[in-house]
């Protein structure tokens, strides 16, 4: 028969007091909280998508035509034709939206130029001065792609222009399931630095067993929602097939990306 | 012990708390009940220092936790030493390879010796009946087990409070009963213990006072088990 009573040490009630003398805490476990609590941040954050109306997949199509030719080109005209056109369609976006686009602009564009300014010592000054123009241009091109898209409105995009199924089904789950990883590796450190009182942590050792955790978790998490869809009838070729119709608002950017498209051929070689 | 005024917690645009106002006493056991959403594992989070709040002031012991002064060791050493939590999601806090190691991380941090440790940890899992499990990896266990491991986990380090996020999810009746019959035993103790329930009579033999939140995040009643006995509505709505 087991003893049930409460074992001496846990009877007593110990009441801390709080010490001011200085403890070092394993600052890298803080670190690692706030990257996800922003990442998390990140991911909740609602898309400020607008009532775009145009189809998934031209839209996906023209920013990647716009992506090519832009790299394609050395003309400086061409480049600002360009900037000018984006620029007129983002005037169609509210100004909450164009106040994020060029927040994501912004970012963006410092975290890659930082790699091109050496060239500028090391290069010839005015090509490096292009070659930044030209990749500001294709930054604001994806920003804006991304602004007026949602992550499911490029899956939509990608089914309707036929990109194989498993490619799409591992992009979709990734995409749903990286925020429940996220937030299941941020409950995994709170539980590491609720009980991280006085001595200093191993780092590598605890992170460690964290990643461990957080791989053995995501690969019980795929499963059993391969396995959820699977009982549900789901089979990697998908019965219904996405078209690829037109609708009327797709008329306009048709006519976005001909203007492009003669630009470039005009003056963009 | 615990003093919250006018508490705002927001995730985003969405509210987490409203406008919380809460005193809890030293030795206290309080139950938090209401629906899914209403924000109890916020509060938890929130006495816990894990999140800070947008507005409102939070006290523990007469010391302001907020987002500055958590980022000082000294403050967030002081609130999780005094704190045992054990989480809603079990699974995500066992981190250690084995449940002996689990049981034994709280303590070695603490920097108690070895043989303290040991009898700590045969303790924990003699008291919740899981010597079994000793030497299983807590990955392994089932939503139960795991459930188990995190309550001896909190315990082995003996804080003077214990919060518990629906500790009787997945439990069997047995254990239903064991961890029933430890909190009651904690709270001869004289521990502060806060503990949630979707059922009332899971905690109405252990609790001096039960928070009811409402679905707008918002705490709608703070009654003790007599009055609670004594409104029939009421305790239909707590009855499952």
């Amino acid at each position: 028969m087991p003893n049930d009573d409460l074992p001496n040490w846990l009877k007593k009630t110990n009441h801390l007091e709080l010490n001011n003398q200085v403890v070092k805490n394993s600052r890298i476990i803080q670190i690692n909280l706030n990257i996800i609590s922003f990442f998390i941040k990140h991911f909740q954050n609602e898309p400020l998508i607008n009532n775009n109306k145009q189809s998934a997949w031209l839209k996906l199509i023209s920013m990647l035509i716009i992506l090519i030719l832009v790299l394609c080109s050395n003309s400086n005209r061409f480049i600002w034709s360009v900037f000018i056109i984006i620029l007129l369609q983002t005037c169609q976006l509210s100004v909450k939206q164009i106040e994020r686009l060029g927040h994501n602009f912004i970012k963006m564009f410092l975290c890659s130029v930082i790699f091109v300014i050496p060239n500028i010592i090391i290069g010839n000054v005015s090509a490096t001065l292009f070659f930044i123009f030209r990749l500001a241009i294709v930054i604001l091109n994806v920003a804006y792609f991304l602004q007026i898209n949602s992550w499911q409105q490029i899956i939509i995009g990608l089914k309707q222009l036929h990109c194989p199924n498993l490619i799409i089904l591992v992009l979709d789950i990734s995409l749903k399931y990286i925020h429940t990883l996220a937030i299941f590796l941020q409950e995994n450190l709170w539980a590491v630095r609720l009980r991280m009182v006085g001595k200093p942590l191993n780092n590598q050792r605890i992170i460690g067993k964290v990643f461990g955790q957080l791989y053995l978790n995501s690969k019980k998490y795929t499963s059993e929602v391969f396995n959820a869809m699977l009982l549900r009838g789901y089979k990697i070729s998908s019965v219904h097939k996405s078209s690829m119709n037109l609708k009327k608002a797709d008329y306009s950017l048709i006519a976005t990306n001909l203007i492009v498209i003669i630009l470039f051929i005009t003056i963009g070689i | 012990m615990f003093e919250l005024s006018n508490i705002e917690f927001l995730y985003q645009n969405r509210i987490g708390l409203n406008n919380l106002n809460l005193k809890i006493n030293d030795g206290e056991t309080i139950g938090i009940m209401g629906p899914n959403g209403c924000g109890k594992s916020t509060l938890f989070k929130l006495l816990t220092g894990l999140i800070t709040a947008k507005d409102g002031i939070y006290k523990f012991n007469n010391q302001i936790i907020n987002a500055k002064t958590i980022k000082k060791a000294s403050v967030a050493n002081y609130l999780h030493q005094s704190i045992g939590y054990v989480f809603q999601n079990s699974s995500s806090q066992l981190f250690n390879e084995s449940v002996t190691a689990e049981l034994s991380f709280g303590p070695l941090q603490m920097g108690l010796d070895q043989n303290e440790i040991n009898q700590r940890v045969t303790d924990c899992l003699k008291l919740l009946h899981i010597e079994h499990l000793a030497e299983r990896v807590p990955y392994q266990l089932s939503g139960g087990e795991q459930k188990l491991v995190a309550i001896a986990s909190v315990l082995t380090m003996n804080p003077p409070i214990i919060i518990m996020d629906e500790p009787f999810n997945g439990l069997s009746p047995k254990y239903q009963k064991i961890v029933q019959k430890i909190l009651i035993k904690l709270k001869d103790a004289n521990k502060t213990l806060i503990v949630s329930s979707h059922n009332y009579y899971y905690i109405n033999e252990v609790i001096d006072r039960c928070l009811i939140f409402n679905e707008n995040h918002t705490l709608k009643n703070d009654l003790t088990p007599i009055k609670i006995e004594r409104d029939n509505a009421l305790k239909t709505s707590l009855e499952y």
